[in-house]
């Protein structure tokens, strides 16, 4: 879902041993490694910034709070990060992770070719294959950067698709972040409801769930605010007091790099009981019930939209069913009616059930689900 | 209204450069170092990749993505035509109609380098590579701020003077930094600002400010903070320096050619005046009290800078931009700096450019504060 997003990532995102052990890092590398080797490529160029760097997080523990980097990867040794921002920044870029190398953006225009020069001599190959991931969400001036670094000697391989399907089965400890991020999104959801019952404003409502989870760590936080009768949102991005309850809310904390969100229906009253809020949930209810790896957006579609009836899809979800989540709020699998794609067996994802209508009123929800060994749905977080 | 005052400004420089058609750009990255062309012109902030079209016979149109933002635009944006689109080319294609890519060179440009690369690309085809850069143009059109943005500098200046207050009352010993910074971003949020650059930390003796880390505050810690709140696209920033408990003798003794180096800074940034002036002002402080040597990076990183996201002029406050200072730009002035016997110390305050030169925005200027233990 897209959010406002904020100049920079106040919350606090450095290395934690005790739920992200160095040997977890180590065992991501080796997997990538092979899926490197399966596909021929001699090394990795990845890229990251502020807005979506899920490879490099996975990887090193980085994430640029403003800006962007780029690492290399090799089939020995640690990657190598070039991170984008002052002299003053550099420390503390290096302090997020567990590399050893953490070199400034502005080297990388000299270091890039010594460092293929070297990959050259590695892997006895003249023109070695360089999978890039990444480079089409470079600005421009990154891009022209790197590429020109690397064009004429290297056989640059887009390598998203191949890293998006390995991201998509998350390891124990990844579900574990996300279980983690998904307990602080309820307790801040639990938050906005509290505040509602004690007559709160909305917005004053949203602004404490947004402190109970940047108190307890989370380093971002995105908030999207029902207007018009839940019909429309709008990222909340301040205080305001035209904002009015009951209405839908969506809410998306990253903690440790691991995003958990989702629409909810915050407020009391009839509204929550329209006949939009019964049957957003009912629809939820009987795909939860029925959720299993391999199910389609299709699948989905037809096990939710009997609830619906004919009340028109929220605008804001389209013809969206579910997604996976994890080290990016949406990521692949990508599900909708009519799609191919389906839920993986090991997935983090985010299923969404909305209508808007104008008598039956405004509703979405969302649940967080994985699938346990037995194949069983988890529900990890419901809206 | 500060965009519509922009956009006939913006209209006129078109027509002076033989400009027909313009398109501006801006991404879902927000950076408030950068000026964004839709926010200039049209004072929307998007939530996704947008574009703003100005038409041969002047109309102006917003393309929204995603397409669920649009009423929000038309909200924001009232003087111009909103299209929603998921699909940020398809609907740029659908304002320009059969006339892009425009052959002629009477297309102007702005915040390609905004968009993610393949976004970029497919831009750059459709409005061909004929097209006139103008982001500078578009800079320089942001760089005098018009009265409302100065309203809102002032607003987002008061926003953050507040926030520091309630930093001040809830800082205690044995508090995190994560938890007071998010004390402080909400605080400062539901005083209205609509997002915050906010760097907070501390340490007895400190390198640099960077973001909030577990660290528990303990008596004797030297809390840095720069606030950088934000109202109606315009920030604004204060930097400050506060102690756990009563500071030394030396932090305040040091502190004091901080706030020398501010006050000279002030006087030396006049209109028509470079901004490299205020930066040397600032410098040859540092230089009398012996710390020559220390006014480089790392030991700083620049004297001010420019606050956007309109536009990012003056640019940074350093000895070697020659950008000359006009009436109406705002930026901030911070000699903030790191001292061998202290560590990094932070001092600015954020300035109007008047007629008889750098006006603070701030109610009270910058001191050696303390919270007692």
């Amino acid at each position: 879902m897209r959010t406002m997003h904020p100049v920079l990532m106040v919350g606090y995102h450095g290395p934690d041993e005790a739920l992200l052990p160095d040997d977890e890092y180590h065992l991501r590398l080796t997997g990538l490694r092979q899926l490197m080797s399966e596909h021929g490529l001699q090394a990795l160029v990845i890229h990251g910034d502020c807005d979506d760097a899920a490879l490099l997080t996975y990887l090193t523990n980085f994430y640029p709070r403003a800006r962007w980097g780029v690492g290399t990867l090799e089939p020995e040794g640690n990657p190598v990060l070039y991170v984008a921002g002052g002299t003053r920044d550099l420390p503390f870029a290096a302090a997020q992770t567990w590399l050893d190398r953490v070199e400034p953006w502005g080297i990388v225009d000299r270091a890039l070719p010594v460092w293929l020069d070297g990959l050259r001599r590695n892997s006895g190959q003249s023109m070695p294959r360089i999978g890039c991931v990444g480079f089409d969400a470079m600005l421009p001036p990154v891009h022209r950067t790197v590429s020109a670094a690397l064009r004429g000697r290297a056989q640059l391989v887009p390598a998203d698709a191949l890293i998006a399907a390995h991201l998509e089965s998350k390891r124990p400890r990844e579900v574990a972040m996300i279980q983690r991020s998904a307990r602080l999104l309820g307790a801040a959801v639990d938050m906005v409801r509290d505040r509602l019952a004690q007559d709160a404003p909305f917005s004053d409502a949203l602004l404490a769930g947004e402190l109970s989870a940047r108190r307890a760590g989370a380093h971002d936080v995105r908030i999207l605010a029902g207007v018009d009768g839940g019909r429309g949102l709008e990222p909340f991005v301040r205080a305001r007091a035209d904002l009015r309850a009951p209405a839908a809310a969506y809410l998306a904390i990253r903690h440790t790099g691991y995003w958990a969100a989702g629409f909810f229906m915050a407020g009391q009253g009839a509204v929550m009981q329209s006949a939009a809020a019964v049957a957003v949930n009912a629809a939820m209810d009987a795909m939860l019930a029925r959720l299993r790896p391999g199910i389609s957006g299709s699948d989905l579609a037809a096990l939710a939209d009997p609830h619906i009836g004919s009340l028109a899809p929220h605008p804001v979800l389209g013809d969206l069913r579910a997604h996976g989540i994890g080290l990016r709020l949406e990521e692949a699998p990508i599900l909708r009616a009519g799609a191919a794609p389906t839920l993986n067996a090991d997935g983090v994802h985010a299923v969404h059930a909305g209508c808007d209508d104008p008598r039956a009123g405004s509703a979405l929800v969302s649940a967080l689900v994985h699938f346990g060994p037995d194949g069983r749905c988890r529900v990890l977080w419901r809206g | 209204m500060a965009a519509s005052d922009r956009l006939r400004a913006c209209k006129e420089a078109l027509a002076s450069l033989g400009v027909a058609r313009f398109v501006g750009f801006a991404g879902r990255i927000h950076n408030f170092l950068v000026g964004e062309p839709v926010l200039t012109l049209t004072g929307f902030r998007g939530a996704g990749d947008c574009a703003v079209v100005i038409a041969g016979d002047g109309s102006v149109s917003l393309v929204v993505s995603p397409a669920w933002d649009a009423a929000r635009a038309a909200r924001e944006a009232p003087d111009v035509r909103v299209i929603a689109s998921d699909d940020l080319i398809g609907g740029l294609a659908s304002v320009l109609g059969p006339s892009a890519p425009d052959e002629s060179g009477r297309m102007g440009v702005a915040g390609l380098d905004l968009l993610p690369n393949w976004l970029a690309d497919k831009a750059g085809a459709l409005v061909g590579p004929a097209a006139i850069g103008l982001d500078r143009m578009i800079r320089e059109l942001g760089q005098c701020k018009t009265a409302d943005e100065i309203d809102d500098a002032r607003a987002a200046t008061r926003i953050a003077e507040l926030g520091y207050e309630h930093l001040k009352s809830v800082l205690r010993p044995g508090m995190s930094e994560i938890e007071l910074s998010a004390e402080l971003y909400c605080h400062m949020k539901g005083l209205g600002s609509e997002d915050n650059f906010l760097l907070m930390s501390s340490s007895q003796h400190n390198h640099a400010v960077r973001t909030p880390l577990r660290r528990i505050l303990a008596e004797g810690d030297i809390v840095l903070v720069e606030l950088t709140p934000c109202v109606n696209g315009q920030f604004s920033q204060i930097c400050r320096t506060i102690c756990v408990g009563q500071p030394a003798p030396i932090l305040s003794e040091k502190f004091a050619i901080l706030q020398q180096a501010m006050e000279h800074g002030i006087q030396a940034a006049r209109p028509g005046r470079p901004v490299s002036d205020a930066s040397a002002a600032m410098n040859r402080v540092f230089e009398a009290a012996g710390y020559g040597r220390y006014c480089h990076p790392p030991y700083m990183r620049v004297r001010g800078h420019g606050l956007g996201v309109v536009s990012d002029l003056p640019g940074d406050l350093d000895d070697s931009n020659d950008t000359v200072l006009r009436e109406g730009m705002v930026f901030i002035i911070h000699p903030n700096q790191y001292i061998p016997e202290t560590g990094y110390l932070m001092c600015g305050e954020p300035v109007c450019i008047g007629p008889d030169g750098a006006e603070p925005l701030t109610r009270a200027s910058a001191t050696l504060d303390f919270v007692a233990v």
